[in-house]
């Protein structure tokens, strides 16, 4: 990955820390502040607006613990795309069912002293930042996810460096320099652990000292011997 | 150090960005908060607790003590008091979640004054006999508790330690005569069988060993000696009777009659059928007068009326006495004559519910008793404006108009629109909660209810023009059969109106033709299929985004009757106001 990306990807995981967070807390709120009146009932799952806004208070928490502990971008990316997509969902199939998304959010906006038109279009606009973002993210890391490092051998007749990819580990093929017979060795494999997440990476000697985004965080580190 | 914080802070930014946006949440809900009217809830439960109107008022004979109904934290509850002040003592109470539609109340005084009775349903439906319960006329406490029937229908002092009952058998009504045989000890001494039909009411005993009812439009006797009811007096087809009143002293009645043209009383000695003319009852102006509360013989009655922009009480003291005018700057709930004495229920500018004398030959008005207990902290109890509109029909109307507590210049303040019969704690409710609330005058529940759009309307026409009032955030209020009328409005006029406050409504409103944006519903739960019918309502308004604050009440039913209730109702009102 190309430090812009996991530069991108960071900066759209930490916000969208905090937009769920604030979520949450909203969700909270809004739930507490109607607690002592009737609540009318969800058109989809036809349970009751306060413990469906409950359930989600709690999807909304447990994926935000997600983004928090979780280490890899791609899982904290894909957590989020999931939980955006199912909220688009719902608030696709409410409209088609007859229902009024403004009726839904109006104990949320008298929470915040909002409409409940702007409330909508507030929460449309975070969960289309979430949706866009986490799916964007997710196809250019897919996209620009880092090549393999080439293995390298020395050939034992002209002493010529032959670079192979791994698949081919143990074939013999014909020198490029002298035209001999010569068999792709596994070159001795070093060992470190990526300094910013921990994660175990594995890498030929003659890596040693090139920058690298971490396969495991993304974050640009620099090859070395452990120890 | 500070390197240290600042690398846990980079490798954690997600954890310190979601604490920020949670903090940041609060902060909004806490602005929210502070910029809402101050002490909500503390001032509906200081309203609430003030604003328990007494209900009927029974003085005894000597004007020395009287018994009056009142809501409690549970229910509604009979007090005793002296007329002079003092703690009023609760005799008995029924309680709203169990509401029976059997007879409470008081039912009358012993001729000596020794004696108080009063009704209580027993609120166990394995002992559905009703409580007749005979309380100390001096001290208060209850002395006795007698069983009787289902179906007790009324009541009447005969002697001192005597009474006869009317109870419904289903078919007819029975009266049954219970003596104290001993201290402490009553006995039914008869029961006579099917004496009246079931329109008999206002049983009145006409000497220790007779009563007399009225059933329908004539009058009925029956001696208990020789018990045949016989009728006494009936009305002609030109004329309704509405009350009567029997002296034992001059053994004669006073019948308050009503023609086309007002009502009239008639004397009427029956021994010799004698029949008098006790004057006509002539109010101000030329429409009939109603409400009329009569005491005894001769033209000795007390009515409500308007004065001069407020209610005022109008009092025909004696057949020579100019009828005497009381202006009463408030609301009256209910009024008693009594001998020389006028009680009133009702409150006053900047007081609390309460219960007054006032007697009309020293013309003295002073407090019995008082509903407020401790003085308001939070809440203001504020005199309204009052005025005068036609309203949309043409017809000259009354209004009371409360302004918000405080008031900023060139600020636009919301308006609650209604037409009731009383202003109640809901005014300053609203003016605490910065409101403007204006309510057209209806002199009776019913009478006037059909103008209930047309007053609104007017009403609307002259006060949204006001520059300090925000013609877009008007709201209607409207109760029980107001809300048939209301709802109409809503309809007709979608566009004019923000929100509306629907109590124990009868009626609810279009949804596909209102414009609304917010609904306050409160109802008794256990007010029929409200819970039901209310809840698929939410449901519907929801669903075609229209927020609906619904309120159960548990316990009440279409009338709140406890201060819980009220309380309650308040509070969540309050809240809603201030979200508004």
């Amino acid at each position: 990955m190309k430090p812009m990306a996991a530069k991108l990807t960071r900066a759209f995981t930490d916000s969208a820390a905090a937009l769920l967070a604030a979520l949450a807390t909203a969700l909270f709120l809004g739930n507490d502040a109607s607690a002592s009146t009737a609540s009318p009932h969800e058109l989809i799952f036809r349970i009751s607006l306060k413990e469906f806004f409950g359930i989600f208070d709690t999807v909304t928490l447990a994926v935000l613990l997600g983004i928090l502990i979780l280490r890899s971008p791609g899982l904290k990316l894909t957590l989020i795309f999931w939980f955006a997509i199912n909220t688009a969902l719902y608030r696709g199939i409410v409209p088609w069912q007859g229902g009024h998304m403004g009726g839904y959010l109006g104990p949320l906006a008298h929470t915040f002293n909002l409409s409940a038109g702007l409330t909508n279009r507030l929460l449309s606009g975070v969960f289309l930042y979430l949706l866009a973002g986490s799916a964007a993210l997710l196809i250019w890391n897919l996209l620009m996810r880092p090549r393999e490092i080439p293995w390298a051998t020395v050939c034992p007749h002209c002493g010529g460096q032959i670079a192979f990819s791994a698949a081919n580990s143990g074939k013999t093929i014909l020198c490029p320099h002298c035209r001999k017979e010569t068999r792709l060795r596994e070159p001795d494999l070093l060992k470190m652990a990526c300094p910013a997440c921990a994660g175990h990476l594995e890498f030929p000697d003659y890596a040693q000292g090139r920058k690298i985004p971490c396969p495991h965080c993304h974050l640009e580190i620099i090859l070395q011997k452990m120890g | 150090m500070s390197k240290t914080i600042r690398q846990i802070a980079a490798g954690h930014s997600d954890l310190w960005l979601a604490v920020a946006a949670v903090a940041g949440i609060l902060v909004w809900r806490g602005w929210v908060v502070a910029h809402r009217p101050a002490h909500a809830r503390e001032i509906a439960d200081e309203i609430s607790a003030v604003w328990h109107h007494p209900g009927d008022l029974h003085p005894n004979h000597a004007n020395t003590y009287i018994v009056f109904d009142q809501p409690t934290e549970s229910g509604v509850g009979l007090f005793f008091s002296s007329v002079s002040g003092g703690t009023k003592k609760l005799i008995c109470q029924q309680a709203e979640q169990s509401w029976s539609w059997q007879l409470f109340g008081g039912l009358g005084w012993s001729p000596d004054d020794g004696w108080f009775a009063c009704a209580l349903p027993p609120n166990d439906p394995k002992q559905p006999a009703e409580e007749i319960i005979i309380v100390n006329g001096v001290t208060g406490e209850g002395v006795v508790k007698l069983k009787a029937s289902q179906l007790l229908g009324d009541f009447a002092w005969l002697t001192p330690n005597s009474f006869a009952e009317v109870s419904w058998d289903g078919d007819s009504h029975d009266l049954t005569v219970v003596e104290q045989v001993r201290e402490g000890d009553w006995e039914e001494k008869s029961v006579i069988k099917k004496i009246g039909g079931k329109n008999m009411t206002a049983l009145t005993a006409t000497s220790a060993q007779s009563v007399a009812w009225r059933e329908g439009d004539s009058l009925w006797s029956l001696d208990l000696a020789a018990p045949t009811p016989e009728k006494i007096w009936e009305a002609t087809p030109t004329n309704k009777l509405v009350d009567f009143t029997y002296s034992q002293a001059d053994k004669e009645f006073a019948l308050n009659c009503s023609d086309a043209t007002g009502q009239y009383l008639l004397r009427f000695y029956p021994p010799t059928h004698w029949l008098g003319d006790g004057g006509r009852i002539k109010g101000p102006g030329p429409d009939p007068i109603p409400g009329v509360t009569w005491y005894q013989k001769a033209p000795h009655y007390a009515y409500c009326g308007q004065s001069e922009g407020m209610n005022a009480l109008y009092i025909k003291h004696n057949t020579n006495s100019e009828l005497t005018r009381l202006p009463w700057p408030g609301d009256i709930y209910k009024f008693t004559l009594n001998g020389d004495t006028l009680y009133i229920s009702g409150d006053t500018t900047n007081l609390p519910p309460g219960v007054w004398a006032y007697n009309l030959n020293s013309a003295d008005l002073y407090f019995v008793g008082t509903a407020l207990d401790c003085p308001l902290k939070y809440a203001g109890l504020a005199a309204p404006a009052s005025g005068m509109i036609t309203n949309a029909a043409g017809r000259v109307k009354l209004y009371h108009l409360w302004g918000p507590a405080v008031v900023s210049a060139g600020k636009k303040y919301p308006l609650i629109i209604n037409q009731s019969t009383l202003g109640g704690p809901y005014p300053h409710i609203a003016a605490s909660m910065g409101y403007y609330f204006a309510t057209v005058h209806r002199p009776g529940w019913f009478e006037g209810l059909d103008s209930w759009g047309e007053d609104v309307q007017g009403l609307y026409n002259i006060l949204a023009q006001k520059p300090d009032i925000d013609p877009h955030r008007v709201f209607l209020s409207g109760s029980s059969a107001e809300t048939v009328a209301l709802c109409q409005l809503l309809t007709e006029k979608p566009d004019q109106w923000a929100g509306a406050f629907l109590l124990s409504p009868s009626v609810l409103p279009d949804l596909d033709a209102v414009h609304l944006t917010s609904l306050f519903v409160v109802a008794g739960a256990n007010d029929g299929d409200a819970i039901k019918r209310l809840t698929a309502f939410q449901n519907r308004a929801t669903d075609e985004g229209i927020f609906v604050k619904l309120v159960f009440l548990s316990g009440a039913g279409h009338i709140t009757r406890s201060l819980n209730s009220e309380r309650e109702q308040l509070e969540q009102g309050a809240a809603f106001l201030s979200e508004n």
